[in-house]
């Protein structure tokens, strides 16, 4: 008779362990909208990456190869050669309006990365330490709420460069200063509901200096709401871009974006559509893949939803 | 009621403060010489200089500037623009009709759309056509507000000829298109609110008191659930009234029509700075004062806050 008592199962024979990650997971993948967003988020990384991989050359006024852009070929509407037309310098539109993803992607990427960076540092310290830090933040979030987006947008800009000397990393500071304080708002509640829970009374009775609680208990369980404005964001972040080129403040007028492609095709939107709908088709699925993806994690994360 | 009106009052003007004195330090450090900005390559006069100099206080350290601006602001005289030696006021008197125009008429197409969708939604929550209607309105959503401008004037404009498509040559007409364009974000917005806070309503327990009641399902819904879940709505659609009041730069730019957001744009074009921080300014006291006309509406509504 082996009346032993057997030892509790290691964790990997018994069922899968539920974590908040694993659960969302779960729900993520039956939905056809997750993958469908997937799918186009990874398309236009790809288009960003490797536009060589969608069309052969680079293409641009300067094109040695001559096969991209003929001035003699300008404005020559969609055919079996061309599939999007050309533009007015007769270059090749499939292959300005694949070139274009990839600055709309660098601004969208970093600039979101630049605001959720400082959002989550300043509205972290200001949620966990309160007091006069947080008031402090807290009113100079308010300040920039207050001024409409792209005003300040406007604003920043002039203020960083001029015209000429725009570049892609300008754009981006300008976008991502502009973008922080939702995200301090944002975290900082997520941060106030969190820190008075239980594990981290229980981590702070352990001993656990202040740092390590933000670090490796807070941070992890308050972030699922800015991962998906965050997501959401880099949609919007993708329109502003555009929207700031298209006003003349954003990239200069010879950069390969979107935004300066309906630009010049506002200009001659009669004669020439298919220079309008073409970036414009590129540009609204672009962006709409990211919010779309965000809709998706907004109802996986939230367990109420479950 | 009062006190909590001050207690809010208090608390708006470190806000205000904050937020003005950065546009006007941003403003002071863009690039370029705002007064050799409005004399192209031509060299100016040296009493020219000194008389915009002492006009516009550009000798004085910064905080003075600020201070002296500020005084003006308060008593509304928002200076001459520096371009054209109008006063900002008259430009505003102008240009604010034309604004107000505009956003009357998107809130009016937001509130006809979203209310209807988003009662309709709530009440086949789920179904194909609620599932199908989420995807629309957030295609609605991703479409910035420049492409969704000139692709109406390609097909509303051109194609079809139905509108107008630049000016406010044609009146009321004028506008119809540029609000429509508007209004489309925000209807995307709007009817999801609506869904959401119908939503939220059908699970109180005031409703089920009135079923219980014995209350046709028809007058439930109307008298119970409807009226209570408007409040927010409503709320909402004077914020974006509110907002709109300050001009839509992308759509007025797209269409024409010289209200305060296609003034900001040529202003920052010519670098005419005192317009700039003067629609900026006043953008910032519209928000504010709208921000606290909602939370006294609010107070008003849900007692708790008042003390809270």
């Amino acid at each position: 008779m082996t009346n032993v008592i057997h030892p509790p199962e290691s964790s990997s024979t018994v069922d899968e362990s539920r974590t908040f990650w694993r659960d969302s997971w779960r729900i993520l993948r039956r939905r056809w909208l997750f993958w469908f967003s997937l799918i186009i988020i990874i398309v236009f990384i790809a288009m960003a990456a490797f536009p060589e991989a969608f069309v052969a050359p680079s293409p641009g006024p300067d094109d040695p190869s001559g096969k991209f852009c003929l001035l003699t070929n300008d404005r020559l509407a969609p055919s079996a050669e061309h599939w999007y037309g050309t533009d007015v310098q007769g270059c090749d539109y499939y292959a300005q309006v694949t070139h274009g993803a990839r600055v709309s992607l660098i601004v969208a990427l970093f600039a979101t990365l630049f605001s959720v960076t400082i959002g989550i540092l300043l509205g972290g310290l200001a949620g966990f330490y309160g007091g006069w830090l947080d008031a402090f933040v807290s009113r100079i979030a308010d300040g920039f709420f207050a001024l409409p987006y792209l005003v300040g947008a406007i604003i920043v800009l002039s203020a960083l460069t001029t015209q000429g000397s725009r570049q892609i990393w300008h754009v981006t500071v300008a976008i991502g200063s502009l973008g922080w304080p939702a995200v301090v708002r944002l975290y900082r509640s997520t941060v106030l509901q969190v820190k008075n829970l239980e594990y981290v009374q229980a981590a702070r009775a352990l001993g656990a200096s202040d740092g390590r609680i933000i670090y490796r208990h807070i941070l992890p369980n308050a972030i699922a709401p800015t991962l998906v404005y965050s997501t959401i964001g880099m949609g919007s972040v993708i329109a502003v871009e555009a929207t700031l080129s298209f006003l003349g403040i954003g990239l200069p007028i010879n950069s390969i974006s979107w935004g300066i492609m309906l630009t010049e095709a506002g200009n001659r939107i009669e004669n020439t559509p298919h220079l309008l709908i073409f970036p414009s088709i590129y540009l609204i699925v672009a962006s709409l893949g990211f919010v779309l993806m965000g809709e998706q994690l907004r109802e996986a994360f939230d367990p109420r939803q479950r | 009621m009062l006190r909590y009106f001050f207690r809010r009052v208090v608390q708006l003007i470190p806000v205000f403060f904050i937020t003005t004195f950065l546009i006007f330090l941003v403003v002071r450090i863009i690039p370029g010489d705002p007064i050799q900005a409005q004399f192209g390559e031509r060299r100016i006069p040296e009493n020219l200089r000194a008389a915009y100099i002492e006009r516009y206080h550009f000798n004085e350290p910064l905080w003075k500037q600020y201070f002296l601006y500020m005084r003006d602001v308060l008593s509304f005289d928002l200076g001459d623009s520096v371009a054209s030696q109008r006063p900002i006021n008259d430009i505003f008197r102008e240009a604010i009709p034309r604004s107000a125009t505009l956003a009357g008429l998107s809130v009016f197409f937001v509130a006809l759309f979203s209310i209807p969708m988003g009662i309709f939604s709530a009440r086949h929550k789920n179904s194909k056509a609620d599932n199908s209607f989420l995807v629309i309105t957030l295609i609605m959503l991703a479409i910035p507000p420049f492409v969704l401008g000139l692709l109406a004037q390609l097909f509303f404009g051109l194609r079809w000829n139905l509108f107008p498509i630049s000016g406010v040559g044609e009146g009321l007409y004028s506008y119809i298109l540029p609000a429509l364009v508007i209004s489309t974000s925000l209807m995307a917005i709007e009817s999801r609110l609506m869904r959401t806070t119908l939503l939220d309503t059908f699970r109180e327990d005031y409703l089920r008191t009135a079923r219980a009641k014995g209350l046709t399902e028809g007058r439930v819904f109307r008298i119970h659930a409807l009226r209570n879940a408007l409040i927010p709505i409503v709320t909402v659609l004077g914020i974006d009234f509110g907002a709109l009041l300050g001009g839509t730069i992308v759509t007025e730019s797209v269409f024409n029509i010289p209200g305060i957001g296609f003034q900001i744009t040529r202003a920052i074009v010519q670098r005419d700075t005192t317009i700039i921080t003067g629609i900026s300014i006043f953008l910032v006291m519209a928000y504010l004062l709208i921000n606290l006309l909602v939370d006294m509406i609010y107070a008003w509504l849900d007692p708790r806050i008042r003390y809270d």
